[in-house]
């Protein structure tokens, strides 16, 4: 069994070895040690990821757990490594971390508060991975960094979904937003699989081309169509692409009546880039509206409010679904929602799953509702049934 | 990359799609450019599609993915339930797929109390003599505090029917697997799944509004073959109720989210529930029928037929 410590204190690293020679046979266990995160960060690649436990500090002198962390979830071959956090920090602390890497699909034995117990830390790495190699399915399927990513492209084995979106008031539908899934022959891959293998390949601007291509021939096709907009996402890198670009441009001003808007997510480093603002400037020329995605998420928030001419605002569904229950995400909803009205701009909140939810943003202002109360996405094919069955009340969401 | 790996049930998919476009096309009298020409009007993942490879298809030389094939199923008002479950072969297949999983590794899932014997699956029903105890038994598996409705409730009888409890027993008392399932409405669910109304409230549901959605609670087996059984029941249930859109899960059991995480099924949410000053996570679920439909490991488990079984109360 090999264990890495990354610690800081030596102290501590020198209490959970004798705790290890307690409770493991001796000679089993081998201990690797690291004294901040980018040590930890290099042991790691030098014991190319094999590490039978990851016990990583959560706060270190002159550098953070997080850092490791971080690495192990874009690094998808160490992503496996049974992760023990432990670390001195609050219980809200301890819970947000744990929620992060479990959100990164790391492979979280726990979040351990110090002082630690090596055997409760053992039992559960231990249990942990005997259900994992419980053989459960029914085949093994394909790991995540056997997807051929590039042939999936090449063979356009790309699917539409969309997911309505109503006005708050009217409850009239007012347009769509574009998620995009791939496939294999084993099923639906997930954006949060492949969106990083397509910006880790930078194949990046070719996938949001395609993306752009299907959904414009649909709405181009489905005439009754038209009258909604149609939101698809994009980011920053996707902005330094001229030749993307100049093929979105090419489209809107050939079906200059589609009613684009897009999504724009962050990526704080390269937003003020003056190619980035120029390709900004010359979608918002030719008619296309831009929306701040994902709003309130990242720290590049309002330096995007001042540097950007947006349409739209879009609150992140992670503070919108549950400002019934929690505090602080209502007043962080509510007051976006405020700035959004002294800009004059349209707000759309994702994540709606509950008509409580909905009541609040009702009276806080919100325009535009997004989420699992109206439908889950669907794929393309059965938006006019499901706009059907909205304007006739027989799906949720239109009680009016 | 990934294409070779399971070159048997790949044949048989194979098969089953060559001899389905073939009859299809035959059908409605339409040349191989005929039927290109239609999907290419009906959908753009068709796009790029010529006949050639249509005659490839036919001849089972290559195959589509099981999401395009759902698509131009569509186009002619099939499923890929109806095509997959009416061919013995790929019926045949799935079942030997569960039966493998569970002899291949054989030693790792030895169990204190069962060494691989025959079992009954039976459909308990709520007025069942044992309903009440093989029911608690499953909530204590589950550990998921949510189904525990605290002791002041009154549970009525009648929201109980709406409750399918399936299990498996071998020599004939011992509980080797069960499911847990119902029939409700997406928008009940979702008040559910936040936390907003309780269980009990949730069942009520099924009295006021049209069910749209399958939602799991806990689906267990102690062997790899007994789980996927279990888990094969409702999916089974799924296919053939052409009026449920949705597949749910909702559980505390990590096991069964980390087998679904498995199957590349996206997690929906995760909610922490504190009981007794532990934090107990409650995983949810939600895809749709579609999406049930193109993942290989759900269309070989739902295909498997539970015909021998007594018909279930789901549904008032």
């Amino acid at each position: 069994m090999n264990i890495l410590i990354v610690d800081d204190q030596q102290f501590v690293r020198e209490a959970i070895k004798a705790d290890l020679a307690e409770n493991t046979l001796h000679n089993k266990v081998k201990t690797f040690e690291a004294e901040n995160a980018q040590q930890g960060i290099e042991a790691i690649v030098a014991m190319k990821g094999n590490i039978d436990l990851l016990i990583l500090d959560l706060k270190m002198d002159n550098s953070d757990g997080m850092e490791v962390i971080n690495f192990l979830s874009v690094q998808s071959r160490y992503a496996t490594i049974p992760l023990a956090v432990i670390s001195s920090s609050d219980k809200r602390t301890l819970e947000l971390v744990n929620s992060i890497a479990c959100g990164l699909k790391l492979n979280v034995v726990g979040v351990f508060e110090k002082p630690i117990d090596m055997d409760t830390i053992l039992t559960e790495t231990r249990r942990l991975q005997s259900v994992s190699q419980n053989p459960l399915e029914v085949m093994a399927t394909t790991a995540v960094s056997d997807y051929d990513i590039t042939q999936l492209l090449a063979d356009e084995q790309v699917l539409l979904c969309f997911q309505p979106q109503v006005d708050m008031k009217s409850k009239a539908i007012t347009g769509f937003e574009v998620l995009a899934r791939m496939y294999d022959e084993n099923g639906y891959i997930y954006p949060d699989t492949f969106i990083p293998l397509i910006y880790e390949i930078g194949l990046n601007a070719q996938f949001t081309k395609i993306i752009i291509a299907k959904a414009f021939k649909l709405w181009i096709h489905e005439a009754n169509l038209s009258g909604y907009t149609l939101s698809i996402n994009i980011t920053a890198q996707d902005l330094i692409n001229n030749d993307l670009i100049n093929f979105i441009i090419r489209q809107k001003q050939a079906h200059s009546h589609i009613k684009l808007i897009l999504e724009l997510t962050e990526s704080q480093e390269i937003m003020n880039q003056a190619s980035v603002l120029n390709s900004i400037a010359r979608l918002i020329i030719n008619g296309i509206r831009i929306s701040l995605d994902d709003f309130g998420k990242s720290y590049s928030t309002y330096e995007r409010l001042d540097t950007i001419p947006f349409n739209e605002i879009k609150i992140d569904r992670s503070f919108v679904c549950d400002i019934d229950t929690n505090e602080q995400h209502r007043l962080i909803v509510e007051s976006t929602i405020a700035l959004a009205k002294k800009m004059s701009v349209n707000v759309v909140a994702e994540g709606i799953e509950t008509e409580s939810v909905l009541n609040i943003l009702d009276d806080l202002g919100c325009d535009i509702a997004q989420g699992y109360l109206y439908s889950p996405p669907m794929e393309g094919r059965y938006l006019n049934a499901w706009i059907n069955r909205y304007e006739h009340r027989e799906v949720s969401g239109n009680d009016k | 990359m990934g294409y070779k790996k399971y070159a048997y049930p790949k044949t048989v998919i194979m098969k089953v799609f060559s001899e389905f476009l073939r009859k299809i096309r035959s059908e409605h009298h339409l040349s191989q450019e005929g039927l290109r020409a239609l999907l290419n009007e009906k959908s753009h993942s068709f796009d790029s599609l010529d006949t050639i490879s249509i005659s490839r298809w036919e001849r089972g030389i290559n195959t589509p993915s099981l999401t395009k094939q759902s698509e131009i199923a569509e186009v002619f008002g099939v499923d890929l339930f109806n095509i997959y479950s009416s061919d013995a072969d790929f019926v045949e297949e799935s079942l030997y797929a569960i039966q493998f999983s569970a002899g291949e590794k054989n030693d790792k899932v030895t169990h204190p109390y069962y060494n691989n014997e025959q079992y009954q699956i039976e459909f308990i029903h709520s007025e069942h003599v044992k309903f009440e105890q093989f029911l608690k038994l499953c909530l204590v598996y589950e550990g998921n505090p949510r189904l525990l409705p605290t002791h002041q409730e009154k549970i009525s009888a009648a929201l109980l029917t709406s409750l399918t409890l399936v299990s498996a027993l071998c020599n004939f008392s011992q509980l080797v697997g069960h499911c847990l399932f119902c029939k409700v409405n997406t928008k009940a669910l979702f008040e559910f799944m936040n936390n907003s109304i309780g269980i009990l409230d949730l069942l009520a549901s099924t009295q006021q509004h049209q069910a749209n959605v399958l939602v799991v609670f806990s689906s267990f087996g102690v062997s790899p073959q007994i789980d996927n059984h279990m888990m094969s029941v409702y999916l089974n249930q799924l296919a053939t109720d052409k009026t449920i859109e949705y597949l749910s899960f909702s559980t505390c059991d990590s096991k069964l989210k980390q087998k679904l995480m498995q199957m590349k099924i996206p997690m929906f949410k995760v909610k922490p529930i504190e009981q007794n000053a532990k934090i107990i996570q409650n995983y949810s679920f939600i895809m749709s029928r579609s999406e049930v439909m193109a993942n290989r490991n759900m269309l070989m488990l739902s295909v498997i037929p539970t015909r021998d079984m007594q018909p279930t109360t789901t549904g008032i």
